[in-house]
């Protein structure tokens, strides 16, 4: 899976989702308590504004001072035995991936969840070599299942299927003979796959945060699927956007904190897991090799934009459980593997506007994104410059582009004002029948299509106003 | 580039200089930073919490958090108890088997731990105990790791604020024996209770600072492993341990 998960059309896609009822009914309840619950652990620490500075601050400094961290993070990496393959592409990342499986002749890879693996599209890379992976983290693990199915969340990415459809992909695809119970499934997984753990040649993860003074990699899980993927195979690789950094673990602490909370309401998640390059050689068990695979993939273009402050992400969708938006069309509506507000801003950005213009567009502005983001992303301003940028260099539709100038030029002088309302308000008076308009066409056909309009009077404001006035 | 890539067995770093410089003009810069003042907290926020709290305190609000938000069990102790504890824990493991099937305990070798227990001794008919052991090499110790329903540990420290437990990796403790058993036994000294990951986190930045190489796997582990990606229903118990047990040792 790339970055792109459907060819089909935005508003055809809303409208396919819109009418998935165990979806929409599943994603607002999701919303519900991931929102009360992030709620309840930032209220519980207490000073929740305080730690916001904090985590937008550091992330800010790393930010600034990238090219600095980075050169840090790979020589402390280097030092304790590990490699470090700086991808300008998900082409260099990918092949360089490719090498280390042909030269180990590798036949089977673990995966746990990462999101920046899935962006650079390297399952079918490596499933290309006769080489077999499994996503082991279990919600991926049932989209694997489910013939690739695309991921609706950042941190639940089956939330969009319920306890029966996962039955029937299990009993369809793995013979499997139990209830849908969650717990009953859950453990039938474990069985089913610990031995892929024990048998893999590589081990592939992400990376939260890397930490630059020691050259760590710093994992949040819930599952022990990182912990076995990073214990068992005698090659660890580990795959980070290149802004997923902090300088020392004094900083790790705060993010860590910030993510935790944010993700999942919990301190700490279950397995925080920090990675020092391979085993120790007195050690017996941990991957006898590690390769960080730091990749650009466009990031260090929005990092020189008007855009930059998405790179603060640390990827908690703690907006993407407050958003309206997301609520309604759910994740596989955005088309991205990336969604919600998150995704609405960075996915154009890392995949262009000819794939997602459509997305900056899923959002009422409502700023509920902003004010629940732990590292404090102006989301909706972001999306409103995305809006500014297609506008200005003519992305947006003609008609739209034509509407807009033409209200412009009405706006910018007073006697065409007056004049249009005038005309618009008897025009309108004649036209509309039963809260009606038979003129149907653009964005006024899809306004038209939810609300009724009120019967007019035949006069504009200003008029009945003035009217008014001199009874 | 690419020619570098012949041997990925030797440590290296690949395509640097060019990533490097790109990021820098990016930045307005000519060339990459060489050096960088790193900018103090803006908030102090992260030390106050449980400041000033007495270990027994501390104890408490692990105790608490541990049992009631991740299910585990937490039990309290002595050194001279510890014995008797461990050997209640893991004969209840047995007596939950089956047909009286045998039951594999796999224990750190942690000198911490063997000082205060005698492994050997918790042995009986039922129950196998095994001690991991470095130049056993990689394929013995996971074999009985894997077997193993018991796995014992000796924590670093634990974080009252999560319930959690430090584990450093060590030759004495591998990764794997609280990872494949069924059912993590954590030994937590009460002296090692820390408020917070604020504290643990400022251990390993003292070890980085000092140039000392932080361990190849530290593991902040909160309870058993768990999982939430159907329905949202939480389950525990998915790739990691099933059940986590805390002996928490007083007089240590």
């Amino acid at each position: 899976m790339s970055m792109k998960t459907s060819d089909v059309n935005f508003k055809q896609r809303i409208k396919v989702k819109m009418q998935d009822e165990f979806m929409r009914h599943s994603v607002a309840n999701a919303q519900e308590r991931m929102f009360n619950n992030r709620q309840i652990a930032a209220d519980k620490l207490g000073h929740w504004e305080e730690w916001r500075d904090m985590g937008m601050d550091i992330r800010n400094h790393v930010l600034e001072n990238l090219d600095y961290y980075l050169h840090q993070l790979s020589e402390n990496v280097v030092k304790n035995g590990g490699s470090v393959f700086f991808a300008s592409t998900a082409e260099e990342a990918t092949d360089y991936i490719e090498t280390i499986i042909q030269q180990k002749g590798a036949k089977k890879v673990v995966k746990s969840k990462s999101m920046v693996t899935e962006e650079i599209g390297l399952n079918k890379v490596i499933e290309r070599n006769g080489c077999e992976v499994v996503e082991t983290d279990l919600g991926e693990y049932i989209l694997q299942v489910d013939d690739c199915d695309a991921p609706s969340h950042i941190v639940v990415p089956a939330l969009h299927k319920n306890r029966t459809q996962i039955k029937a992909i299990f009993k369809d695809k793995l013979n499997y003979q139990g209830s849908e119970d969650p717990e009953e499934m859950t453990r039938f997984v474990r069985d089913y796959i610990r031995h892929d753990f024990l048998e893999a040649d590589i081990g592939i993860t992400g990376c939260n945060f890397a930490v630059a003074e020691s050259g760590t990699v710093t994992l949040v899980t819930n599952e022990g699927n990182a912990r076995l993927a990073t214990s068992l195979p005698k090659t660890h690789i580990a795959v980070m956007g290149m802004e997923r950094i902090v300088p020392t673990f004094e900083e790790l602490d705060i993010v860590i904190s910030l993510l935790c909370r944010s993700a999942v309401g919990l301190p700490l998640t279950g397995y925080v897991t920090a990675l020092t390059g391979p085993r120790e050689a007195e050690h017996c068990d941990g991957p006898e090799e590690f390769h960080l695979v730091i990749v650009d993939n466009g990031r260090s273009d929005i990092l020189g934009s008007e855009f930059k402050d998405i790179l603060r992400c640390v990827r908690c969708a703690a907006c993407v459980n407050t958003c309206p938006a997301y609520r309604h069309i759910g994740g596989q509506s955005y088309g991205s593997i990336y969604s919600g507000p998150i995704g609405a801003v960075l996915s154009p950005l890392l995949g262009g506007y000819d794939d997602f213009k459509d997305l900056p567009y899923a959002c009422s502005l409502c700023k509920s994104c902003h004010d629940v983001c732990p590292v404090k992303i102006p989301l909706s301003d972001l999306l409103m410059k995305h809006r500014e940028k297609m506008a200005s260099d003519k992305i947006t539709p003609f008609s739209e582009r034509a509407i807009v100038s033409g209200f412009n030029l009405i706006n910018a002088k007073p006697l065409l004002w007056d004049m249009s309302i005038k005309v618009g308000a008897t025009v309108a008076s004649g036209l509309i029948r039963d809260g009606k308009m038979p003129l149907s066409v653009g964005a006024i056909k899809q306004w038209n299509e939810s609300r009724d309009l009120p019967t007019p009077d035949g006069q504009s404001f200003r008029s009945w106003f003035a009217n008014r006035k001199q009874k | 580039m690419m020619s570098t890539l012949k041997d990925n067995s030797q440590a290296a770093v690949h395509n640097r200089d060019q990533f490097l410089l790109n990021i820098a003009n990016k930045l307005g810069r000519s060339a990459p930073l060489t050096q960088v003042t790193r900018p103090l907290l803006r908030h102090s926020c992260h030390q106050e919490v449980m400041k000033g709290l007495s270990t027994d305190q501390l104890k408490q609000v692990l105790q608490e958090y541990a049992h009631t938000s991740l299910g585990a069990e937490v039990i309290e102790t002595t050194k001279s108890q510890l014995q008797a504890v461990l050997g209640e824990v893991c004969q209840r493991a047995c007596a939950a088997e089956q047909d009286t099937k045998r039951v594999d305990t796999i224990f750190s070798a942690s000198p911490a731990l063997l000082e205060l227990v005698t492994p050997s001794e918790l042995a009986n008919e039922q129950h196998q105990v095994h001690v991991w052991d470095n130049a056993l090499g990689y394929e013995a110790n996971i074999t009985i790791a894997e077997r193993a329903k018991i796995g014992v540990v000796m924590a670093e420290q634990a974080l009252a604020e999560s319930g959690t437990v430090v584990l450093y990796s060590d030759p004495k403790q591998g990764r794997s024996i609280s990872l494949l058993p069924e059912s993590s036994v954590f030994v937590i000294a009460k002296s090692t209770l820390l408020p917070r990951l604020t504290q643990a986190t400022m251990a390993l930045h003292n070890k980085a600072q000092r140039g000392e190489r932080i361990p190849s796997c530290v593991n902040f582990i909160s309870g058993p492993s768990s999982t939430a990606d159907i329905e949202l229903i939480k389950v525990v118990g998915v790739h990691g341990p099933v059940s986590a047990t805390y002996i928490i040792v007083d007089d240590m």
